[in-house]
């Protein structure tokens, strides 16, 4: 107990020393270009209002394009690997699209949609359906035949194996795509708006670059880390409350 | 002669304070060149963790353990360890034949290719003529222990312990690597430490059997084995000796068992 | 049935391709969209003809082809050093760990604003946005990887007189690495949306300039021609790192294709 928590203090040094390292870096350079970390700190305190309110817009947007994908794409996973001929053509597909960085359709979706929200939210829902529809196919094929012959053996109907065997067996594989389609959705969301500038953080970042105030954009910067860890945390606790069955599995070996 | 393999005082215990666990306590035993010594014992009694302090892979908390005289705090030259996890304990990335060279990595005095000469020899000598070239999850799990048994001898081993080697393995190869390890033994001069939860396999390949106590374990019991070399499956299972010796070892574990239920 | 499904499995690319095809072509031909916008597949494939023979696409594919891999290289082999730095020192790990957290949420985009300020327009921008965000996979799956290793393969390798250096060499390192691998793959797919992100941003050359200015020019089947350039290089990209990875761990690939 006490030694973990020695380790945890003592390892503030690997960070705390960067910060250090990057001050005298600053210091060397002595141009308001070149930001140290006490200027930063400082842009930190008194842009927070006006960066928070700009995040607040991201993240929303984030969530919106991440919910829709999730309503629409889960149930098309499974839809596909419940109908095996149709996943299986269309598994080269999704290999293609797995492999084609999201960021790079923003500009397919500015010839459409123009540069408004909804462009935004539907360039993240593309970014966060790949690895929800890849999960959940994958996840639906993977149910273990046993499982099937227990759901038989019980009489369950259709529907109630659907609800209490094949949902929950395959939510660890879902889980693990939600949250690479939550990674996916917020680094879209912040690239998108540095793209086609209208609001959020990326318009700031931009904005900060254009009057440079380079400390005020690596606060921004602070934030989006700050924003990502919440969400990370968050989602590893739901994680841990809904799926702990899967991980007792794996550690109890 | 001396004893090529002693434990005098062995105790071990995981923790500290009011957590302490003692695992074994006040151990001693001694094993003599050229013997086979089986360590029977009631199961989750420590026998893994026994084992682990004789190889020097584990230190123990109390006691000493010596391997040709001289103390063992590192896993010595000249002791192999054959795991119960067999198929994990070789390397899947290596080839059966590499497997078993890079377990003769500390022997001296042999050039590669005396050790390749060396090691095809034992592979042989085990029955896997012509596996040599492949991994070791391209065979069976009884071909896998065999190397494993294989890599132990070659690593030029007086004394090879083995955690039940054999828990892993159907009825029928059991019987069959019984008789390949007992005549492996003889033909390299190998000195065996044998730890089974199964009794009968440990009076049928045994000069001597040690009985260990439950949790903190120590030796409560040793018994001669007085049976007529080589051994066979089916007369020795049958001789009166060792139906003698098997009553003996296994109303004493029974007798130990009711003890800790009732306590 | 089953017939059916064996004849999908075999020619899944094909059909696949056919099907995007006849799709495509189907909205093309209704109508639905303004064709400005959703050019036909022979306007595309003219399109991506044209770009090829006046050379234009391929120095710029180039650029964005060798920064994506050249930092994807470095990334993997820090990420596998600070996993090695981990193993060595709790502490360590644990340092380590916090600057992954803090930094691995910041998209590559958000850098590129202020890096050109920090560090200009070059290379050194590059190195420093891809290495940034492409270091984590192999960096975690490696920390992962080494502390999962097998006691047994290590008391193994103790037995035969490896000492701790040789133990993490010759065989924890050995069996870490299938899952690094693993990492490095996600990171491959990160280090190619790092460079044309910030080929896009800091808007000088490679292939994310090239689509950014095509789509202000309104040229939808350069656009589309290009989008297609950059699934070929992820492929490509995913088939260099597969390649190696057979190379380096092809016992493991081949152990798991074994039927049970």
């Amino acid at each position: 107990m006490t030694r973990d928590r020695r380790i945890a203090l003592w390892g503030l040094s690997v960070p705390l020393g960067l910060l250090v390292l990057w001050q005298v870096l600053a210091l060397t350079q002595s141009t308001p270009l070149f930001p140290g970390p006490v200027k930063v700190g400082v842009a930190i305190w008194s842009n927070a209002p006006v960066i928070l309110s700009e995040l607040g817009i991201t993240l929303l947007r984030a969530a919106a394009g991440f919910a829709l994908a999730c309503v629409t794409m889960i149930p098309l996973g499974i839809f596909l690997g419940r109908v095996r001929i149709l996943g299986v053509i269309l598994s080269p597909l999704m290999d293609m699209l797995a492999t084609l960085p999201p960021p790079a359709i923003i500009p397919l979706v500015m010839l459409f949609a123009g540069t408004g929200d909804w462009a935004k939210i539907v360039i993240i829902t593309y970014a966060a359906a790949v690895p929800l529809v890849m999960n959940s196919y994958e996840a639906s094929l993977s149910i273990h035949p046993m499982l099937s012959r227990v759901a038989r053996s019980l009489n369950l109907s259709r529907i109630e194996t659907m609800r209490l065997i094949d949902w929950p067996s395959s939510l660890p594989m879902i889980v693990t795509g939600a949250r690479l389609a939550i990674a996916s959705s917020l680094l879209v969301s912040v690239t998108s708006e540095m793209l086609l500038s209208t609001n959020g953080i990326g318009t700031y970042l931009q904005r900060s670059q254009e009057t440079f105030r380079v400390d005020a954009g690596l606060a921004g910067i602070a934030f989006i880390s700050l924003a990502g860890l919440i969400v990370n945390a968050g989602m590893a606790r739901l994680e841990r409350r809904w799926l702990f069955w899967h991980y007792r599995d794996k550690t109890g070996d | 002669m001396t004893s090529i393999l002693t434990a005098d005082a062995v105790g071990k215990a995981y923790g500290t304070g009011s957590n302490r666990l003692p695992i074994i306590k006040g151990l001693t035993l001694s094993v003599e060149p050229g013997e086979f010594v089986s360590l029977v014992g009631p199961s989750g009694c420590g026998k893994t963790t026994l084992l682990m302090c004789l190889a020097g892979l584990l230190a123990p908390s109390e006691g000493e353990v010596r391997f040709k005289g001289q103390r063992v705090t590192d896993p010595p030259i000249g002791l192999s360890v054959v795991f119960q996890d067999y198929s994990r304990s070789l390397l899947p990335w290596k080839t059966n034949l590499d497997n078993i060279l890079f377990g003769m990595r500390r022997v001296t005095g042999m050039d590669k290719a005396a050790k390749r000469d060396r090691a095809m020899e034992i592979l042989s000598a085990v029955g896997l003529t012509g596996f040599d070239g492949h991994y070791p999850w391209q065979v069976s799990g009884g071909m896998q222990q065999r190397v494993a048994i294989a890599r132990g001898i070659a690593a030029q081993s007086e004394l090879l312990l083995l955690d039940e080697p054999l828990a892993a393995v159907d009825a029928q190869t059991r019987a069959d690597m019984q008789d390949l390890l007992l005549d492996l033994a003889a033909r390299f001069n190998q000195t065996c430490l044998l730890v089974t939860h199964d009794v009968e396999e440990a009076v049928y390949m045994a000069d001597r059997v040690l009985v260990l106590g439950p949790r903190p374990t120590h030796v409560v019991r040793e018994i001669e084995v007085d049976l007529p070399k080589p051994r066979d499956q089916l007369a020795t299972r049958e001789h009166p000796a060792f139906l003698h010796a098997r009553h003996e070892v296994l109303a004493l574990i029974r007798s130990m068992r009711q003890r800790t239920v009732a306590a | 049935m089953n017939a059916a499904l064996q004849f999908a499995e075999r020619f899944r690319v094909p059909l696949c391709l056919l099907l995007v095809f006849g799709i495509w072509q189907a909205v093309h031909l209704a109508g639905v969209v303004p064709e400005k916008f959703f050019p036909s597949m022979p306007e595309i494939v003219g399109a991506f003809w044209r770009m090829l023979s006046d050379g234009t696409v391929i120095t710029a594919w180039v650029t964005t082809f060798l920064r994506a891999l050249i930092g994807l290289i470095a990334a993997a082999s820090l990420g596998i050093a600070l996993a090695i730095l981990s193993d060595l020192s709790p502490v360590l790990s644990r340092g380590i760990r916090y600057v992954s957290d803090i930094l691995q949420p910041i998209p590559p985009a958000a850098f590129v604003p202020m890096a050109v300020f920090m560090l200009g327009l070059g290379t050194k921008l590059y190195a420093f946005v891809i290495i940034l965000v492409t270091v984590w996979p192999p960096y975690l799956n490696g920390v992962t990887a080494l502390q999962a290793v097998s006691p047994v393969q290590v008391n193994t390798g103790r037995m035969f007189g490896l000492s701790r250096s040789q133990i993490l060499w010759q065989v924890r390192l050995p069996a870490a690495l299938p899952e690094i691998f693993t990492g490095i793959r996600y990171a491959a797919t990160i280090s190619l949306i790092a460079v044309i992100v910030s080929e896009m941003l800091a808007g000088r050359d490679g292939i994310g300039f090239m689509i950014y200015k095509k789509v202000y020019a309104m040229r939808s089947s350069d656009v589309f021609a290009l989008m297609f350039l950059v699934a070929c290089s992820g492929v490509l990209l995913n088939g260099l790192v597969a390649l190696l990875r057979r190379a380096l761990t092809g016992w493991h690939m081949r152990m798991m294709e074994r039927p049970e």
